[in-house]
């Protein structure tokens, strides 16, 4: 097997977020994941992810126009790249992979 | 309303971000969140926001002390630092005196320091080796009416405590004696032997190792013949067999069955205990009301303080002393003590102060060290302005000190932590014997840490403080004042003078609580015990009852052994007495003297009950004031007589010859026994205190004793005889053990060791704080004439002559040493105060010793302002007018 680096948890609830978002920023990303995983997310913990996605090659970002409502700073939009696509594919199959026929057990759960 | 987070807080976080796209989408982003956060409320927004700050602290600051040190530019951080490593090492190179006085200090600081604190802690503070060991007291009984100050309940007491006190989760009894093994090898050996209730080792929480301790059948009489052995004693003698359990041993003739090996460590109520055996409390114990042998310690019931338990204690002694039916009427009041109080006793006081002086030493070796840095900096105030001016940011000129603080501040904490080390093997050596739980004495890495800790903290404080400033000071203003006399450095040099005058105060304060304790070592040491100390040798037997049983057993060995003694080439005189004088407390018995009529209100006549053979007094040095020794003819059958001392004959005979006069044991069965002779009053238990009680000496023909020690008076080296004495035991007896052979010199430096090693410990503090300030002295003084070079060559180019710029260099260093001095006679006078209980024979404001430190102090000092004066003298006058 080739050599796959894996997503850790974090990242892949980043990425993955940022992938149904399209072209998502900061407080949108915080918000969903919020909404999705049920805890609160610390944003330093999430732009330190963000970095960490960017220099993978997974993700790309872009800085919007300075906005008036945040002080003057701009929004931070990212996208996922083709590579972060393919990442989140295969770890998407070997999670598949790995709950192959077990719903079942779960439906007292 | 304002809508925006603190901007404090915002404004850290935008600190800790690099400029980019993390700046300024977080920021934003939190601002946004922030918003929408306040429809919960101010406070719950900004606790949030906190939060999310305190998070990007802990994700980013990493990356952010990451991006500092790698600089973009290829000139990391890595490559600044090897820079000014070679730089320090050689700035460092440049001055090896400043460097090697630093480095000196630092390992004083913290050698010496870590040293004697590692003993106090060892001693004093460490819990004892049980667990919960605050739990466990000790119970005690006040007798004074009996003489003592305090003592030991008897088994009847004892009892009726266990039986009645509930405060108590275990309440034990035990005693220690001496005991003969005789093992399966023959060889026979003199041990200690703790003789316990079964509760005890539950009352520690301490196990066997191996095999168990002592059962509940184990402690009634009769089935009582089983021994727990020490670690040490089954590691040596046994070889560490697991089998021994099971195994028999003799102790005292009888057979006992080992049923258990006591762990490592575990060494109550003494270290040298090599067996315990089970207390089988039996009716002669019941009875015996007035044999106060036993201590007792227990622990308490979890949650029960000392003071509820004392209060039980009371109530309990209360009811039973009121129940007739009880008659007790010797009942002596009971009290507790935590253990660790019974154990560390006295000797805490004295590590108290040798504590309090570590400290003292502690601050003086950082005063010390940032003082030096501190003229060392004013020193170098020009090159750091040269360099700034050239261009070296204030980032790097710290980062320079930094280094060469850093690397003096290693040598001296690596010195430091060697010197530690050593010196607790040093104390070790040099503690005395009788020093608590010295065997669980070592350097102890927390105290090694903070003494590290606050001594380098000091120093790289003091290293780049300075530093800071010179990053404030204008440069160019430095550079043309030219190291002249500014309104900074006027308050600098105030400080440095403080830090001098007040280390100097300090070692005065200590050289004389060091003079002081000296000088009472030294009268303790010289005082007349009233016998002998040299050329004694003193040894101990113990002959077993079942073969010395009859009366006149025990007075034919030690006659045949002591004319054997006797013809020992190099012995002068031989005897043998129940108690030598220095091995241990021996306390006094009621005596009836003849004629006596006893005050109402005073105690009756007590004496410390010897027994000594023929030759005894002759071998102790012991004068006989008047009339005669005991001599051959005092046999069993002819008149009782006895000897007394010189106070108890005053007291009981005032104004009249004793001789004559009759006495015996406080025994109507006893005959009376006359007196025919007087020695001097003797220092029997310890030297720093006239004896309390006199002694009367009873003939050991008359009154036998199978345990006696030997005094051999000799002409050669007393220990040259120990082999030959050893030889004619054997000859009559092999059998017996010949133990604590030391000569009474030995005897008597066990006795004052204590003394001198807290005297040794206090003189050694005061000479590394009296070097210290030496150093402290030189430091200021070697700045001041640093910067005055060029005023001081100008001074001998006008015609000063060299004597007098000498002259006023040395001035100033006096001056300060007087400032000093007073400061430090004043600081002695209240430390004196609580070292006079200390004191033996040595008054707090002793002339000697604050003449003595004060002369000392002013030769140092005048040697530490000498070299800087010379250098001054030796000021170069046409350097000093070029300069201008």
């Amino acid at each position: 097997m080739a050599e796959r680096r894996y997503l850790g948890e974090f990242e892949h609830f980043v990425l993955a977020t940022a992938l149904r978002l399209g072209r998502g920023y900061g407080t949108e990303l915080i918000r969903e994941l919020e909404t999705c995983t049920g805890r609160q997310v610390q944003g330093g913990a999430l732009y330190a992810t963000l970095d960490r996605l960017e220099s993978k090659g997974y993700l790309i970002s872009e800085m919007g126009p300075p906005d008036p409502q945040r002080g003057g700073r701009p929004k931070r939009f990212v996208r996922v790249t083709p590579e972060g696509l393919r990442a989140l594919a295969d770890q998407r199959e070997a999670f598949l992979r790995v709950w192959n026929g077990m719903e079942a057990r779960f439906e007292d759960a | 309303m304002r809508s925006a987070p603190p901007s404090i807080l915002r404004r850290l976080l935008a600190w800790l971000l690099t400029p980019g796209p993390a700046r300024d989408g977080l920021v934003g982003d939190l601002d946004e969140l922030y918003v929408q956060r306040l429809r919960a409320g101010r406070a719950t927004a900004t606790l949030w926001y906190l939060r999310q700050v305190a998070s990007t602290v802990i994700h980013y600051s990493p990356r952010r002390l990451l991006a500092w040190w790698r600089r973009p530019d290829g000139t990391g951080k890595t490559e600044e630092l090897r820079t000014s490593l070679g730089s320090a090492l050689r700035a460092l190179k440049r001055r090896p005196g400043f460097a090697a006085v630093v480095v000196l200090t630092l390992a004083l600081g913290i050698g010496a320091n870590t040293a004697v604190f590692s003993v106090v802690r060892s001693v004093v503070l460490q819990p004892l080796p049980f667990p919960e060991a605050d739990r466990l007291a000790v119970l005690l009984l006040r007798m004074e009416r009996a003489g003592y100050p305090e003592g030991h309940p008897s088994i009847p007491e004892y009892v009726t405590y266990r039986d009645q006190l509930r405060s108590w989760e275990q309440l034990a009894a035990y005693r220690i004696f001496e005991a003969t093994v005789t093992g399966s090898g023959g060889y026979a050996e003199r041990v200690y032997v703790a003789v316990t209730t079964r509760n005890l080792f539950a009352a520690l929480g301490a196990e066997a190792v191996h095999g168990r301790t002592f059962t509940s059948d184990e402690d009634q009489p009769g089935s009582d013949a089983v021994a727990l052995l020490s670690y040490g004693y089954w590691q040596s003698r046994y070889g560490a067999d697991p089998g021994v359990v099971g195994k028999d041993v003799v102790l005292e003739g009888r057979t006992r069955t080992i049923v258990g090996v006591m762990p490592a460590g575990f060494g109550f109520p003494d270290t040298d205990v090599r067996f315990w055996v089970p207390l089988a409390i039996s009716s002669q114990h019941l009875a015996a009301r007035g044999v106060h042998q036993y201590s007792v310690v227990g622990r308490l019931q979890p949650g029960v303080t000392l003071a509820s338990a004392e209060t039980e204690l009371a109530a309990v002694t209360q009811r039973v002393t009121a129940d007739p039916a009880f008659n007790f009427h010797d009942w002596h009041p009971a009290f507790l003590r935590p253990l660790r109080a019974q154990i560390v006793g006295d000797v805490s006081q004295a590590l108290w102060m040798i504590f309090a002086a570590v400290g003292l030493v502690l601050v003086i070796a950082c005063a010390n060290v940032a003082n030096l840095l501190l003229v060392r900096s004013e020193d170098r105030a020009r090159e750091m302005a040269v360099r700034s001016a050239l261009g070296a940011g204030r980032g790097r000129l710290l980062l320079q000190l930094l280094t060469e603080s850093l690397v003096m501040t290693s040598a001296g904490g690596l010195a430091g932590v060697i010197l530690a080390w050593i010196g607790v093997d040093v104390l070790h050596a040099m503690a005395p014997p009788g020093l608590p739980r010295l065997e669980e004495i070592s350097v102890d890495g927390i105290v090694l840490a903070l003494t590290v800790f606050i001594t380098l903290s000091a120093a790289l404080l003091f290293g780049v403080l300075p530093a800071l400033q010179v990053g404030r000071t204008d440069v160019q203003r430095r550079l043309r004042e030219e190291g002249g006399s500014t309104t900074a450095g006027r308050a600098r040099t105030r400080l440095r003078h403080t830090l001098v005058v007040s280390e100097t105060a300090l070692a005065v304060v200590l050289l004389i609580s060091a003079g002081l304790l000296l000088q009472s070592y030294r009268r303790v040491s010289s005082v007349d015990p009233g016998y002998s100390t040299e050329q004694v040798l003193t040894a101990t037997l113990d002959l077993p009852d079942e073969r010395y049983a009859e009366w006149e057993d025990p007075v034919a060995f030690y006659e045949s052994l002591l004319a054997r003694v006797r013809g020992l080439p190099g012995v002068t005189a031989a005897g043998a007495v129940r108690h030598a004088p220095l091995s241990g407390p021996v306390g006094p018995s009621s005596v009836e003297v003849e004629g006596w009529v006893e005050l109402p209100d005073a105690s009756p006549p007590v004496a410390v009950i010897q027994v000594a053979t023929p030759g005894y007094f002759e071998a102790m040095g012991i004068p006989v004031l008047e009339g005669r020794a005991l001599d051959a003819g005092d046999r069993d059958g002819s008149t009782p007589v006895a000897v007394v001392t010189e106070s108890f004959a005053r007291s009981y005979w005032p104004g009249k010859s004793v001789l004559g006069g009759r006495l015996r044991l406080d025994d109507p069965d006893l005959p009376f026994a006359k007196i025919v002779g007087v020695v001097p009053d003797m220092r029997q238990n310890r030297l720093d205190r006239p004896p309390e009680h006199g002694t009367m000496f009873l003939p050991h023909a008359q009154a036998p004793g199978r345990s006696m020690t030997l005094a051999v008076r000799s002409s050669v080296e007393p220990t040259s005889l120990v082999s030959a004495i050893q030889t004619e035991v054997a000859a009559l007896d092999p059998s017996i053990p010949v133990y604590e052979v030391r000569t009474m010199e030995e005897a008597l430096a066990d006795t004052t060791a204590s003394e001198r090693f807290t005297a040794l410990l206090q003189l050694l503090f005061a000479l590394v704080a009296l070097s210290l300030s030496a150093v402290g002295l030189y430091g200021v003084l070697a700045f001041t004439v640093a910067r005055r070079t060029n005023e001081i060559g100008i001074r001998i180019a006008l015609g000063a002559g060299r004597r007098r710029v000498r002259r006023m260099v040395m001035r100033q260093g006096m001056g300060l040493v007087a400032l000093a001095i007073a400061v430090g006679l004043v600081g002695a006078l209240a430390v004196g105060r609580s070292l006079e209980r200390l004191l033996y024979r040595t008054s707090a404001l002793d002339p000697l010793t604050y003449c003595v430190v004060v002369a000392t102090l002013l030769l140092v000092a005048i040697l530490a302002s000498w070299i800087p004066a010379r250098r001054a003298s030796s000021a170069d006058p046409i350097r000093a007018l070029r300069a201008e």
